[in-house]
């Protein structure tokens, strides 16, 4: 009989923070039988796992936990280990870095705008998750990596599909149709590729791409755009729902916001990630016997580090059950990861939850829950609620 | 042997792991990493700015032997 509380498949609470810290404090890295791995939930513990890359690989996949690695072509980014990683990283971080990403703000801005005008324009009632989050995700995605009009649907159900992997403890029914998905993307990098591509758009750039004078493998490519856009569309969705459910629970921190929400966006945007962000945990598997925090992970042990628990961990966060948009040290947060797999759209996922939130505030009065938000999809990776029901005042006429 | 310590701004992120891991050869600022000094002199310094360059996930800092920054100097 095990005393661990965390059960993210069959019992997941829409508000694990009592359970997780009970964890934390019995044993911060403890063995979970409906896991089937080995659970790290203190800030220290989480962030040693990320950072001993050579000890936990990233190679057995980032939805579900395998028993054997991934195949080659599908190892990319957030599922690879050095020097594969370091090759595939290297060719984004010049399109995604601070700068690069500060001159699309226009881009950010315009599309929040429009958005609203678009809830504006079907009534006063909405739901924020597929009426404005999911959208304002879906664009700058197709922006920034140059999806083609035509494939903008497939790529949004390609994203909805690995959301529903998550759920799972293994991958049912979609390996085959992610499979398929791969294999068209591969046939774009081919088209894109024979065409002699000019576009400065990032698909473009990854299919041109060389090292030492070669192209990369076209199936890696494509797992790489997959990976990319799916993960670029999911999270951020998700990270503007929990911060807009985080902000009207706490109304007097709303309010706050309200009254400046120029010179607060960016802590409250820190503080919505550290509080409730969209990342709950991370898989790795250890590959050789490694210490955490003084405790053993034997070698081929399953592991999940449980990111939410460590952004709730009162040894680095000052009640930390507490949403608090004043905190200094929101951004120590590690819903981004930490180490040589800090999230590479972290510039991006920042500067679109900022954009979307405020033109939400600025534009929409009296703007509220109609029910609570209380239903969370289920897995230990992501926080996410399924519907976000909103109203606000109509205006004066 | 001096070598050269560079952040490029245009890739930096502010994560502060160099920081993190050197303290003594980087700072953070405006969401930007700095290094303390252009030029590392001591053996130990040096290995740790490789450190930090290595451990850095934009690629942001580089390490060079100063004589192959001449146009710099």
């Amino acid at each position: 009989m095990s005393d661990v509380r965390f059960r993210p498949y069959t019992a997941k609470p829409a508000q694990p923070w009592a359970d997780l810290a009970a964890d934390r404090n019995r044993c911060p890295v403890a063995h979970n039988p409906e896991l089937g791995a080995v659970q790290v939930t203190s800030y220290a513990g989480v962030k040693e796992v990320l950072r001993d890359h050579g000890s936990f690989s990233s190679t057995y996949s980032n939805l579900w936990p395998l028993d054997a690695p991934l195949p080659e072509y599908k190892q990319v980014l957030g599922a690879a280990d050095p020097p594969r990683h370091t090759r595939q990283r290297k060719l984004l971080v010049r399109a995604m870095s601070a700068s690069k990403v500060a001159a699309m703000r226009p881009f950010s801005e315009k599309l929040a705008d429009q958005l609203v005008d678009d809830i504006i324009a079907a009534g006063t009632r909405f739901d924020l998750i597929n009426s404005y989050a999911r959208r304002v995700s879906e664009s700058h995605v197709a922006e920034l990596l140059g999806i083609p009009d035509e494939d903008r649907e497939s790529f949004s159900h390609m994203a909805k599909l690995m959301e529903l992997s998550v759920e799972e403890r293994e991958s049912h029914g979609f390996s085959a149709e992610l499979d398929g998905i791969i294999a068209r993307i591969a046939d774009l990098v081919r088209r894109r590729r024979a065409s002699g591509g000019t576009g400065d758009d990032l698909i473009t750039q990854l299919c041109l791409a060389e090292v030492d004078g070669d192209q990369f493998d076209e199936n890696e490519i494509a797992a790489l755009i997959q990976l990319l856009a799916a993960a670029g569309i999911s999270t951020t969705q998700q990270a503007i729902g929990n911060l807009v459910v985080a902000l009207e629970r706490h109304p007097g921190q709303r309010d706050a916001y309200l009254a400046d929400i120029d010179g607060l966006t960016e802590a409250v945007v820190d503080e919505g990630l550290r509080y409730d962000g969209p990342v709950m945990g991370l898989w790795r598997r250890c590959l050789a016997s490694a210490e955490v925090q003084g405790t053993e992970v034997r070698a081929m042990d399953k592991t999940l580090v449980v990111v939410a628990a460590a952004n709730h961990d009162p040894e680095v966060f000052a009640d930390p059950e507490e949403f608090r948009i004043d905190r200094e040290d929101a951004a120590q947060h590690l819903t981004f990861g930490a180490g040589i797999h800090l999230c590479v759209g972290m510039n991006l996922a920042r500067q679109e939850v900022g954009t979307a939130v405020a033109a939400l505030y600025r534009r929409l009065p009296g703007l509220r829950l109609v029910k609570g938000a209380d239903e969370q999809i289920p897995g230990p990776l992501v926080r996410s609620w399924r519907v976000i029901e909103m109203e606000y005042d109509p205006p004066a006429s | 042997m001096a070598n050269v310590v560079k952040v490029d701004h245009d890739l930096c992120s502010g994560t502060g792991h160099c920081a993190e891991i050197a303290p003594k050869l980087f700072s953070m600022s405006d969401r930007r990493a700095w290094p303390e000094e252009r030029t590392t002199e001591q053996a130990e310094d040096t290995e740790l700015a490789h450190r930090a360059a290595d451990g850095c996930p934009w690629f942001a800092i580089s390490v060079s032997d100063s004589t192959d920054n001449e146009e710099n100097q």
